[in-house]
C-alpha cells in the first residue's frame, strides 16, 4: 500500500518540475532572443561570427528541439555546459553548493538558537519592556530589506572600524584571498553575511514563538503542573517549551528549499560565491543553461522534500494513504 | 590641537551614534576606548588631507614576494584568447600568455614573443614576424612557430569553424594566409594593405600546441584548459580559479622577459562597485577601477593612491534613425535638426554632473588620445540659441504647445538605452530636458540588454539609441560609419550611408604611412562632424586606485594596455613583500 502511494506521488511530481523547466526555458528565450550570451556591444565582433558562434551553441535551432535536447539531457543526468564559459553546468553547482549551505545552514542555527529564548522571554513578560522591544526588533527583521542592513553592517564594521584601526570584519567573500581559508579565516568572513540571514529568520520565528507560548502558558495542565507546586523554570522549559516549539519545527522544515535559494540577496550583497549570486549573476548575463540548470536542480530539491515529507507522514499515518 | 576639536569630535560623535544607533557596539567596546579611536582617526584623516593624493612611482628595482589582490565587478569566462572577447577574461590571460605584440600605455606595439616588430614587404601585404629562442612553456617545452600557426589555425583554417572564436571573420576576409617556413618565423599575408592587422589580431595570446593540438574543433570550445590552463609562458602561471570568488596566479619563474617580483597575483569578483571601493579602503584589495560617483571619497583615504585619471577609447554617443522608410528617419534625415539638436546638449554638465567631471566632451568622432584624434569643425559648443534659430530655419516651428512641427508632423521621438546603466538613464534624462528646452518632445525608454542589441543590429525601429563603445588603438571606425556595417547585424544600425564616408574610411586603412592615414582621418573627422549621424557625447577617463604598498603601476598603466596588455604586471612589487 505504501509503496503504491509512493509512486503515485512520484509520478505526480513530475509535470511540476517538467512546469518549471518549461516556464524557465520560456522566460529566458523571451528576454535574450537572438543576443548570444557573452558577445557583448562590441565593435570588433563581426555578424558572420556572431552568426556562427549562435549556430555552434545551437542557438538557431527552433525552439522546441532546443528544450527538447536539453531535456533529453537531464533525464541523462546531463546539466547542459554554460553558455558563457562552455564549462558543466553541474561543475558550477557542485563548486557554489558547499559554501550556500555553509551560510544557510548556519543562519538556520543561528535562529533556532536565538528564537527560542526571545520568544519565550516575551511570552513570560507579555506587555513589558522587554516584550516590546523584541517586537520592535523582529518588526525591524522584517522591514529592514537585507541589502540595506548589509550594506550597513558592512559600511560599519568594516569600513569604519577599519578606518578607526579597530579589529574589522571582512566585508564579502567567503574566505581571504591571500593566506586563507582556514576554519577562522572562514567564520570571520561568515560572520555579517550569517547575522543579516539570521535576523530575518530570527524576527519571523520569535514572534512564532512567542504567541505559541503564550497559548501554551494558558493550557490546562500547565495550570495543573503550577496548582500540584512545580518549580516555575520546570514548567515552563520543560512542559511548555516542549509543546510550544512544534509549529516551529513546521516551519524550518519550510525553509528547506532555502538552504539553496535562501540567501540571494545576502550572497550578492557580501559576494558570498553561492548558488543564489550564481543564478542572480547568470541571470543578468541570459547564461540560460545555467540559470536552467539551477532552477531545475532547486525544482527537483523540494519536490523531493516534499515528497520525502509526505511518504514520511503516510509511514506514521495510515489515515493519509486513504485520503 | 586644543580642546576645541576635541568637544567639536565629540558632538560629531554623538551625532554618528544617533545616526547608526549602534548602542550594543558602545556598551561592548566601552565609550570611552570607542571616542579615542574615533579621534585617532579624525587626526588621520587631517594628516591624510596633508598628504595631499598624488600618485608616486619610484625608478628604484623592486623586491622579490609578497602579492597583490585586483578587484574587478566581473568574472572571467574563458582563459583562452582564441575564444574570449570580454575585458575581465583578456586580463587574465594576458598575464599568462603573451602575443607576438603587445601594447605599450599610448597604444604603441612592442615586440613581446616576436624577437622585434614584424618586417613588411614592399607591397605592404606580407608580415614576417622573426620569434625569440628563448620562449619556454611553464613545462619546459620550446614555444615555436607551430604554436604561433596552432593559435591562428583555430581562429583562421576551414576545418577550425566550430571553434566559438569572435575573431574569425575578420580574419578570413582580409588574410589570405598565415605560413611557418621555420621553427622560428611567421608569416601573415593579407589580401590588400590592411593597417589595423597588427593593433587588432597580433595580440592574441600563443596556445601550446602541445596540450591543445589532439583536440577536435567542438572540444576546445570546452576543454579543461580553458578554465584550468596546464601550462603558460607569461608572467604568470594558473593556480586556481575559485568561480565566483578569484581567479589565483603564482610568478613564472622561468618567465623569458625575466621572472617577476610578485609571488601571487590574484584576480578578486565583486558583487559591485561600491563594495569594491570599500575593500580597497580596507586593504582587502590593492588595486582596482574606481566608479566616477566615489573617485572623490578616496581623496582622503590613507591606504590608497589614486592613478592620474587618463583619457580612454571609451566613448558614449547616440544615433538618430536615419532610415527615410522609419518615422523618426524622416526629420533626422535633415542634417539641420541633428546639428541644431547637438548644439542644445550642453555635454560640460553631462560630464560634471553623469560623470562626476571624469569624462571630457568629444570633440570628434576618434578620442583624443588616439594619434589620428583631430580638433574636428563644427565643434558643437553649448548654444541654446543657436539650435533654436537653426530648428526654426528648418522650418520646425514652435506650435500653442511648445513644441516644435513642420507640416502637421512634431519633433516628437523616443530614445532607448538598456536599463540598469545608471550613467546611460541619467545621460537621457538630461537629453529629455535640454530639448524640451528648445521644444522637441524626446521621451527615455529603458530596454533590457539583449533588446537593445536586438535593436542596433537587426530590429532598427528606434529613434534614436544611446550606447557606449570602446575600441582598441587602432582608428578605423568602418563598423559604426561605413555603409556595409549598416547591412544586418552590422552595429550601423542607425542606417548612416554617405560615399564620402566609405571612401575615406577605406582610403584610411589602405595605407600602413601612419602619415597619410593621420590626413585622410583628419578629412572624415571633419566629415563625421558635419554630418553627425551619430554624436559621440563623451569620452570616459579610466580611473584607478592602488595600494601604497604597491609600486611600478602608476605611470606605466595607460588606456591601451590597463585590460588586455598586462604583460607590465612583471614588473609590479610590494614594498611590505607580504
Amino acid at each position: 500500500m505504501l509503496a503504491k502511494y509512493t509512486v503515485r506521488r512520484v509520478l505526480a511530481s513530475i509535470p511540476v518540475v517538467l512546469g518549471v523547466t518549461v516556464l524557465t526555458f520560456l522566460v529566458m528565450h523571451a528576454t535574450a532572443g537572438s543576443y548570444v550570451p557573452g558577445l557583448d556591444l562590441n565593435p570588433y565582433l563581426k555578424p558572420a561570427d556572431i552568426a556562427r558562434i549562435r549556430s555552434n551553441l545551437g542557438l538557431d535551432r527552433p525552439l522546441y528541439v532546443q528544450y527538447g535536447t536539453w531535456l533529453i539531457g537531464i533525464a541523462h543526468g546531463d546539466f547542459g555546459r554554460s553558455l558563457l564559459d562552455g564549462s558543466p553546468v553541474m561543475s558550477h553547482i557542485v563548486e557554489r553548493l558547499p559554501n550556500t549551505l555553509e551560510l544557510t545552514v548556519t543562519a538556520i542555527l543561528l535562529g533556532v538558537a536565538l528564537s527560542i529564548p526571545l520568544g519565550v522571554t516575551g511570552a513570560l513578560r507579555r506587555g513589558g519592556k522587554i516584550d516590546n522591544l523584541f517586537t520592535l526588533l523582529s518588526t525591524a527583521g522584517f522591514a529592514i530589506p537585507q541589502f540595506w542592513l548589509g550594506l550597513i553592517l558592512i559600511l560599519f564594521f568594516s569600513v569604519q572600524l577599519h578606518a578607526w584601526r579597530l579589529p574589522w570584519l571582512p566585508s564579502g567573500g567567503a574566505f581571504s584571498s591571500f593566506n586563507g581559508g582556514d576554519v577562522m579565516d572562514r567564520l570571520e568572513h561568515l560572520v555579517l553575511p550569517a547575522t543579516v540571514l539570521s535576523f530575518f529568520y530570527l524576527s519571523v520565528w520569535s514572534r512564532f514563538v512567542r504567541s505559541s507560548m503564550v497559548e501554551v502558558l494558558s493550557q490546562d495542565y500547565v495550570r495543573t503542573a503550577r496548582a500540584k507546586g512545580m518549580p516555575e523554570r520546570r514548567v515552563v522549559y520543560v512542559h511548555a517549551l516542549r509543546n510550544a516549539v512544534v509549529p516551529l519545527v513546521t516551519l524550518v522544515g519550510l525553509e528547506l528549499p532555502a538552504l539553496v535559494s535562501g540567501g540571494l540577496v545576502v550572497e550578492v550583497v557580501f559576494g558570498w560565491p553561492g548558488i543564489g549570486r550564481l543564478a542572480f549573476e547568470r541571470a543578468t548575463q541570459y547564461d540560460y543553461t545555467t540559470v536552467m540548470g539551477i532552477t531545475t536542480f532547486a525544482a527537483l530539491l523540494v519536490v523531493f522534500g516534499n515528497l520525502l515529507a509526505d511518504v514520511l507522514y503516510a509511514w506514521l499515518d495510515p489515515r493519509i494513504r486513504y485520503a | 590641537m586644543g580642546s576645541s576639536p576635541s568637544a567639536d569630535g565629540f558632538d560629531k560623535f554623538e551625532e554618528f551614534l544617533k545616526e547608526w544607533s549602534r548602542r550594543d557596539f558602545l556598551r561592548r567596546m566601552g565609550g570611552a576606548a570607542a571616542f579615542t579611536a574615533f579621534l585617532a582617526g579624525g587626526l588621520e584623516l587631517l594628516e591624510a588631507c596633508g598628504n595631499g593624493g598624488g600618485s608616486t612611482s619610484t625608478a628604484t628595482p623592486g623586491k622579490k614576494g609578497g602579492h597583490l589582490v585586483e578587484g574587478n565587478i566581473t568574472d572571467i569566462s574563458y582563459m583562452n584568447s582564441v575564444l574570449s572577447s570580454d575585458t575581465a577574461s583578456n586580463t587574465v590571460i594576458s598575464l599568462m600568455f603573451d602575443g607576438l605584440l603587445g601594447s605599450k600605455p599610448n597604444g604603441d606595439l612592442v615586440p613581446l614573443i616576436a624577437e622585434s616588430m614584424p618586417q613588411v614587404s614592399s607591397d605592404q601585404t606580407t608580415y614576417t614576424f622573426k620569434l625569440r629562442k628563448d620562449v619556454k612553456w611553464t613545462d619546459g617545452q620550446q614555444l615555436t612557430s607551430d604554436d604561433v600557426l596552432f593559435t591562428y589555425n583555430l581562429m583562421f583554417a576551414p576545418d577550425y569553424k566550430d571553434v566559438n572564436s569572435p575573431h574569425r571573420s575578420d580574419l578570413e576576409q582580409h588574410l589570405t594566409g598565415i605560413t611557418a617556413p621555420d621553427q622560428y618565423t611567421v608569416v601573415f599575408k593579407t589580401k590588400g594593405v590592411w593597417a589595423p592587422l597588427l593593433a587588432l589580431h597580433a595580440q592574441y595570446g600563443i596556445l601550446p600546441k602541445h596540450v591543445l593540438g589532439g583536440l577536435a574543433p567542438k572540444a576546445v570550445n570546452t576543454a579543461d584548459f580553458n578554465g584550468a590552463p596546464t601550462v603558460s609562458s607569461g608572467a604568470f602561471k594558473f593556480v586556481r580559479w575559485d568561480k565566483g570568488q578569484q581567479v589565483v596566479l603564482a610568478r613564472n619563474d622561468t618567465y623569458y622577459r625575466g621572472a617577476g617580483y610578485l609571488d601571487q597575483y590574484v584576480y578578486k569578483v565583486m558583487p559591485d562597485s561600491v563594495t569594491l571601493v570599500n575593500q580597497m579602503k580596507t586593504g582587502e584589495v590593492d588595486f582596482g577601477t574606481v566608479d566616477p560617483s566615489l573617485w572623490d571619497s578616496l581623496a582622503t583615504s590613507d591606504n590608497l593612491n589614486r592613478i592620474d585619471p587618463f583619457g580612454v577609447a571609451i566613448f558614449t554617443f547616440y544615433a538618430y534613425q536615419l532610415d527615410p522608410s522609419k518615422p523618426a528617419g524622416r526629420f533626422f534625415a535633415d542634417k539641420t535638426v541633428r546639428q541644431a539638436l547637438l548644439y542644445a546638449l550642453d555635454r560640460q554638465q553631462m560630464a560634471d554632473k553623469v560623470y562626476f567631471k571624469q569624462a571630457t566632451v568629444a570633440d570628434s568622432v576618434i578620442p583624443p588620445i588616439s594619434w589620428a584624434h583631430a580638433s574636428a569643425k563644427p565643434s558643437y559648443g553649448f548654444n541654446k540659441s543657436k539650435a533654436e534659430s537653426m530648428l526654426d530655419q528648418a522650418g520646425w516651428t514652435k506650435g500653442t504647445d511648445g513644441i516644435r512641427a513642420k507640416g502637421g508632423v512634431q519633433l516628437k521621438f523616443e530614445m532607448i538605452t538598456n536599463q540598469g546603466n545608471k550613467q546611460r538613464e541619467s545621460l537621457l534624462q538630461i537629453m529629455q530636458q535640454s530639448w524640451k528646452d528648445v521644444g522637441v518632445d524626446a521621451t527615455p525608454r529603458l530596454i533590457q540588454f539583449p533588446q537593445l542589441v536586438t535593436q542596433i543590429t537587426n530590429q532598427r525601429t528606434f529613434d534614436i539609441f544611446l550606447v557606449g563603445f570602446s575600441f582598441n588603438q587602432d582608428p578605423d571606425e568602418s563598423q559604426l560609419w561605413s555603409s556595409t556595417s549598416a547591412n544586418p547585424g552590422g552595429f550601423n544600425g542607425f542606417q548612416f550611408k554617405n560615399p564620402q564616408a566609405d571612401e575615406l574610411l577605406g582610403q584610411a586603412v589602405a595605407t600602413l604611412d601612419q602619415g597619410k592615414r593621420k590626413e585622410v582621418y583628419a578629412k572624415l573627422q571633419d566629415l563625421m562632424n558635419e554630418e553627425v549621424p551619430a554624436p559621440i557625447l563623451l569620452f570616459n577617463k579610466g580611473l584607478w586606485a592602488v595600494s601604497r604598498r604597491v609600486n611600478a603601476i602608476a605611470g606605466t598603466l595607460g588606456p591601451y594596455n590597463q585590460y588586455s596588455s598586462r604583460f607590465f604586471f612583471k614588473d609590479v612589487w610590494v614594498s611590505d613583500q607580504k
